[in-house]
């Protein structure tokens, strides 16, 4: 356990205990909603989001980064209800427009590599100040599926329903797109573009092949996701390799295994 | 059938924990020593550093970026380099913005001292891709020097606890071209600061560091004079570079460089870029192309045939090509025979730097 020994550690294992629950509350939401395109693609525009506040020359990116996430994800949601092409059109277009300008503006000068950063994360380098930040966001999602979920898992089974119901389909669905966009980008700094959408989809997953009803969907999406959060970063640091990754390669193992147990359940 | 689950469930967990407890407990090392550990950015800072330390009792010199890595530009760090640097007393970084990263993460250890050995130095200024370029032969040497006043005072702020480096530089279009270490008198500056540093930090064996960093002094001087006396004959030939560092090389050989092309990220050439250089080749007369040997091959290569030119590999010193003096096959072998000498620290560099000097007169038809 000599890990604890180091302040870089404790901090990147109380972020971990923050953002995994969060992750895997989320993610059931987003399995749920067949919104896992969506979440990518959130993912893929903070590129841009960073972009923007180069050009402006804020300080620091992360609020250029945070409103640019918003109005992405709303005008996303608003795109899809409207257009008559597929949601995984719409999003694709989305997705690589955002990547193509948020490469365009920081490749500019062959400075890209300032960046790579964003595409990989590092939880080592996360402060005690913003793990403030994900404790608050992870209160707010609480409270969202503790009051919003029964609301937003009707409308994912059949809208005309649930709208029949009085149930505001048109603003759960914005709440829930904000809510996303929200997550994505204070946590992508310490996950990583290019990982952040397999830690919020796998434990979910794995959940959902070995789950029979809601709450136990939710509960092993949870325990999961904390799971391969703890054993990734413990192993990460024995293997000396980087976190997000490892963590990733541990949830994808506990979904291998619950893929494999589903049928030992049904006999 | 949810017992079933549960008892599934636990098990899975149970065994995965347990593997991990297990890897954990196999490589758990135990390091307990009361050695000074110096921690070096990466390796021409390394090299001095060792060659500074050399003899000295209870100290340990690591480089954080494995000696493969080449330029640091685009690293990451490792839990193995954060621990590293949470056991070191002296953090000895190369500064003009290579470790901007680094040096946040480093920020978080109080205890830390982090010298930055290239504070005071005249950098040139960076690449910038999309200047207008009207003024075909400027090296940016004067305006690199104008620009120095600016960054000293942007990293006074940094140091009053702004800790936003990385952002406050995000607005420029230029950089600074860091690669002091390909200039002997950035060297020369970075080996005193290197010095200081250790005499400051462990003021008990201040005679060994100052006898050391002086034997390193008089070996870069003589392989200063070395330079200088090929200066006569090379002085006022232009050239295209493709490694920033080459610059500042051929500065110190009166060779001008028309136009530098960073090559060591990850760069995608923009093809107006391209036509750009091309024409300035023709127009200066240039045949001879300078890139580091993990690019000759590629576009470097393209662009040689293009001018009807050759392209000459030089060694960053970076410790990401080796000892390479050519990307031909045959001169591989002497590679990793170089690589196995015992040589080590300012007498690596110094060989190194006068295997460079040779591949620059050879491709000049001197000699």
């Amino acid at each position: 356990m000599d890990f604890l020994n180091y302040g870089f550690m404790k901090n990147a294992l109380a972020a971990i205990c923050i953002i995994t629950p969060l992750f895997g509350l989320l993610g059931t939401m987003i399995v749920n909603n067949r919104m896992a395109f969506f979440s990518d693609a959130l993912g893929h525009s903070a590129l841009t989001g960073m972009a923007i506040g180069v050009l402006l020359g804020f300080a620091g990116t992360d609020i250029p980064m945070l409103l640019f996430a918003l109005l992405f994800a709303l005008v996303l949601k608003h795109m899809e209800r409207k257009s008559s092409a597929s949601t995984e059109t719409i999003i694709s277009v989305f997705s690589s427009l955002g990547t193509a300008v948020g490469l365009v503006v920081l490749s500019r000068g062959g400075n890209f590599s300032k960046y790579s950063a964003l595409l990989v994360g590092d939880i080592l380098s996360i402060s005690t100040k913003e793990i403030g930040y994900l404790l608050a966001v992870l209160a707010v999602t609480f409270l969202f599926w503790l009051f919003c979920f029964n609301k937003l898992h009707a409308a994912s089974v059949n809208k005309s329903l649930a709208k029949s119901k009085g149930i505001p389909v048109r603003l759960i669905e914005d709440l829930f797109a904000v809510l996303i966009a929200v997550i994505v980008m204070l946590s992508i700094k310490w996950v990583g573009i290019l990982i952040i959408n397999a830690l919020l989809i796998l434990p979910a997953a794995s959940a959902s092949n070995i789950s029979s009803n809601m709450r136990e969907y939710h509960l092993f999406s949870v325990i999961l996701s904390v799971a391969s959060g703890l054993i990734g970063l413990v192993l990460a640091y024995y293997l000396n390799a980087a976190a997000g990754p490892v963590i990733v390669i541990v949830a994808a193992v506990f979904f291998a295994v619950t893929f494999f147990a589903r049928s030992w359940f049904r006999s | 059938m949810k017992k079933r689950k549960a008892f599934f469930m636990v098990c899975m967990l149970l065994a995965a924990f347990g593997i991990t407890a297990l890897i954990a407990a196999l490589a758990e090392k135990k390091e307990t020593s009361d050695d000074m550990v110096c921690v070096t950015s990466f390796y021409p800072v390394y090299l001095l550093a060792e060659s500074v330390a050399e003899g000295a009792a209870g100290v340990r010199v690591e480089n954080l970026t494995e000696n493969h890595v080449g330029c640091i530009h685009d690293y990451t760090l490792t839990t193995q380099d954060m621990r590293l640097l949470s056991d070191a007393t002296l953090f000895l970084i190369n500064g003009g913005e290579m470790e901007l990263f680094m040096e946040q993460a480093a920020k978080a250890y109080k205890s830390l001292r982090i010298v930055d050995t290239s504070e005071g130095f005249p950098f040139l200024e960076g690449v910038e891709h999309n200047h207008a370029h009207e003024d075909e032969s400027d090296v940016h040497g004067a305006e690199g020097r104008d620009e120095l006043h600016d960054h000293e005072e942007e990293e006074h702020t940094d140091e009053n606890g702004h800790d936003h480096a990385e952002e406050d530089h995000e607005g420029h279009t230029h950089a600074l071209n860091a690669h002091l270490w390909m200039d002997i008198d950035g060297y020369l500056l970075q080996l005193s600061k290197a010095e200081e540093a250790f005499v400051a930090a462990d003021p008990a064996q201040e005679k060994i560091y100052r006898q050391n960093a002086e034997r390193c002094r008089n070996e870069l001087i003589a392989l200063k004079e070395e330079y200088e006396s090929a200066k006569e004959a090379l002085a006022g030939k232009e050239t295209v570079v493709f490694h920033e560092g080459f610059v500042y090389l051929l500065n110190m050989l009166g060779i001008e460089t028309v136009h530098c092309l960073a090559m060591d990220s990850d760069t995608q050439i923009a093809s107006g870029e391209a036509a750009e250089i091309l024409e300035e080749c023709k127009l200066h007369g240039i045949t001879t192309l300078f890139a580091e040997a993990e690019y000759a091959e590629t576009v470097t290569e393209t662009f040689a045939k293009e001018i009807n030119g050759k392209v000459v590999v030089l060694d960053p010193v970076t410790g990401g090509t080796g000892l390479t003096a050519d990307a031909t096959a045959a001169d591989k072998a002497t590679v990793s025979d170089a690589a196995n000498a015992p040589k080590s620290g300012i007498a690596l560099y110094c060989e190194i730097m006068r295997k460079n000097l040779e591949i620059v007169k050879q491709a000049y038809g001197l000699r």
